[in-house]
């Protein structure tokens, strides 16, 4: 404890001081500091203020333009705000009170809403506060708070989790992992929506059915997460394929309106599916027949009307015989009008 | 009830017995969740159910349980942050068995909704303290005489806790501090992570 008595203030008084402030000074009429309370000298650094002079030790950020005991006595009963100006650099505000008749001046202090801060830098312990200080509670509450906050946040992050998980699995197809058909139609109608170009492509595998009469139902899903595996290798990262039904897919591919390049790309994915498939030993060999829309054909596309058109055109293909790729040649809707609504 | 107790429970037979203990009391006891959350509700009579499947599977009375789920609030390193958040009652163990009045004012600070059983201490004289509870659990007063043994070792005094049933949901704990300074007791920082 760096307590000094000073002259002009009886033992009684000191004592008040040191039990009821632990953060207070005492300035004399000269500006030297007579008296520091004991948690104020334990954050001072080089230990005891006493004896050192008001402006040497401490710069008044507030109030602004006044500096030394004229500041203090300016801020009389309401709150003045100080610097150390060397380390610690801690700000701290307070209050002044004066007594004339000894020409003293107290100052008690505060670490403000810094003492979170304060404690941890300092290593203050509940015996640095007085008894009445609520900043003990203070603390109790912050550390209460982020406690409770924590387990908050963690719960936020598990029911996160457990959303996006179930908006995958809401999404995907079980046992191809591609995309299902609500998941299709949300991507349609947000193409349609931010009126991008896309085309929509329709594919139904061939000869499915007979694999999975002659191999059985496990050996037809293996064939189909093959079909996916080849189709996913044929589309870019941004389509969207999907699984839509036993053996239908759908893929959509954004930005694209070159027919004659879906074409192509088709005949090769078509090509790619006629590989055998080996099912444990035995060999699969289906083919697949396509067809293809693009919104481009149409002055308003709509999803309903878009996937009939495939879906023609892929019939089409079938009806050619199969392992086939057309792409709906129906009127446009500029077309249908002049032709009084026929399609 | 607030999931905060249960999940104390769920917490404490997983650090002292293993996770696979959990799952057995999860499945004699028929609960509806394997997990529960600190931060959700649940309904009152499920805190009943878990305690009952704790003492079939551990093969020990509900009390007993509750006793070591007491110490393990506050001895565990995974309830580290409780144990901070008692010691902030008092400087010294006979400040903190002083702080228990206002422990479910202290309680409602951290967590609004929390509901806490009526504490009231009396200090006896010559080291002897009594410490009525009223639950609206039965049991608090066995979790309490856990705790109370805890944070006398944490504080590094040496003090002897009985518990005498007064009624239903209503214990008193009789506490004698045989020695305050008996050992070093446990550091306590008020800055976190100091």
């Amino acid at each position: 404890m760096n307590v000094a008595v000073s002259p002009a203030f009886d033992v009684v008084s000191v004592n008040l001081l040191q039990t009821l402030l632990p953060l207070h000074i005492v300035v004399s009429d000269g500006g030297v500091i007579t008296q520091a309370g004991a948690t104020l000298s334990k954050i001072s650094g080089d230990g005891s203020l006493v004896g050192e002079l008001f402006d040497d030790v401490f710069e008044v950020i507030k109030p602004a333009g006044l500096q030394g005991r004229r500041a203090l006595l300016a801020t009389v009963g309401s709150a003045v705000h100080l610097r150390f100006k060397k380390p610690p650099y801690t700000r701290l505000k307070g209050v002044v009170a004066v007594d004339h008749g000894e020409g003293l001046t107290v100052l008690t202090l505060s670490f403000g809403i810094g003492v979170v801060d304060a404690v941890q830098r300092f290593g203050l312990t509940s015996r640095d506060f007085a008894p009445n200080d609520p900043t003990i509670e203070m603390l109790y509450v912050v550390e209460a708070k982020s406690a409770a906050m924590n387990e908050s946040r963690k719960l936020n992050d598990r029911l996160q989790h457990a959303k996006l998980s179930a908006e995958h699995d809401a999404q995907t197809d079980p046992l191809t992992g591609l995309h299902n058909r609500r998941a299709l139609i949300q991507v349609l109608e947000s193409a349609i929506s931010a009126a991008r170009k896309f085309t929509l492509i329709h594919m139904d595998l061939d000869y499915f059915k007979a694999v999975n009469d002659r191999l059985g139902h496990a050996a037809g899903d293996a064939v189909l997460s093959a079909a996916a595996g080849v189709m996913q290798s044929h589309f870019r990262g941004s389509d969207c394929i999907a699984r839509t039904g036993g053996d239908e897919f759908v893929a959509v591919m954004m930005d694209t309106t070159d027919g004659n390049a879906v074409k192509k790309l088709c005949e090769r994915l078509i090509t790619a599916i006629e590989v055998p498939i080996e099912v444990d030993t035995n060999s699969a060999a289906i083919s697949g027949s396509i067809g293809f829309t693009c919104s481009a054909q149409y002055n308003v596309p709509q999803i309903g009307r878009m996937m009939n058109d495939a879906d023609h055109a892929l019939y089409a293909s079938k009806r050619g015989g199969r392992g086939r790729v057309t792409q709906f040649e129906g009127l446009s809707d500029e077309a249908t009008k002049k032709n009084g609504g026929l399609s | 009830m607030h999931g905060l107790i249960n999940r104390s429970i769920q917490c404490f037979i997983r650090d002292a017995y293993g996770v696979s203990a959990w799952q057995d009391v999860v499945r004699h006891a028929d609960l509806p969740v394997s997990e529960f959350e600190a931060m959700l509700h649940y309904d009152d009579g499920l805190t009943e159910k878990i305690l009952m499947g704790c003492a079939k599977v551990l093969g020990r009375d509900v009390e007993d349980v509750l006793e070591d789920l007491g110490t393990h609030l506050v001895s565990h390193p995974t309830t580290e942050p409780l144990r901070r958040l008692l010691r902030f009652g008092g400087f010294d163990f006979v400040d903190f068995l002083h702080s228990l009045d206002e422990l479910p004012d202290r309680a409602r600070l951290a967590v609004a909704d929390l509901e806490m059983p009526i504490l009231s201490v009396r200090d006896c004289g010559a080291g002897a303290y009594t410490m009525q509870i009223r639950g609206a659990i039965p049991g608090f007063g066995a979790v309490f005489v856990g705790i109370l043994r805890a944070m006398a070792d944490d504080y590094g005094a040496l003090a002897v806790i009985e518990r005498r049933a007064l009624g239903d949901r209503f214990d008193a704990l009789d506490v004698r501090l045989l020695d305050a300074g008996f050992a070093d007791g446990r550091s306590f920082d008020l800055a976190r992570g100091a």
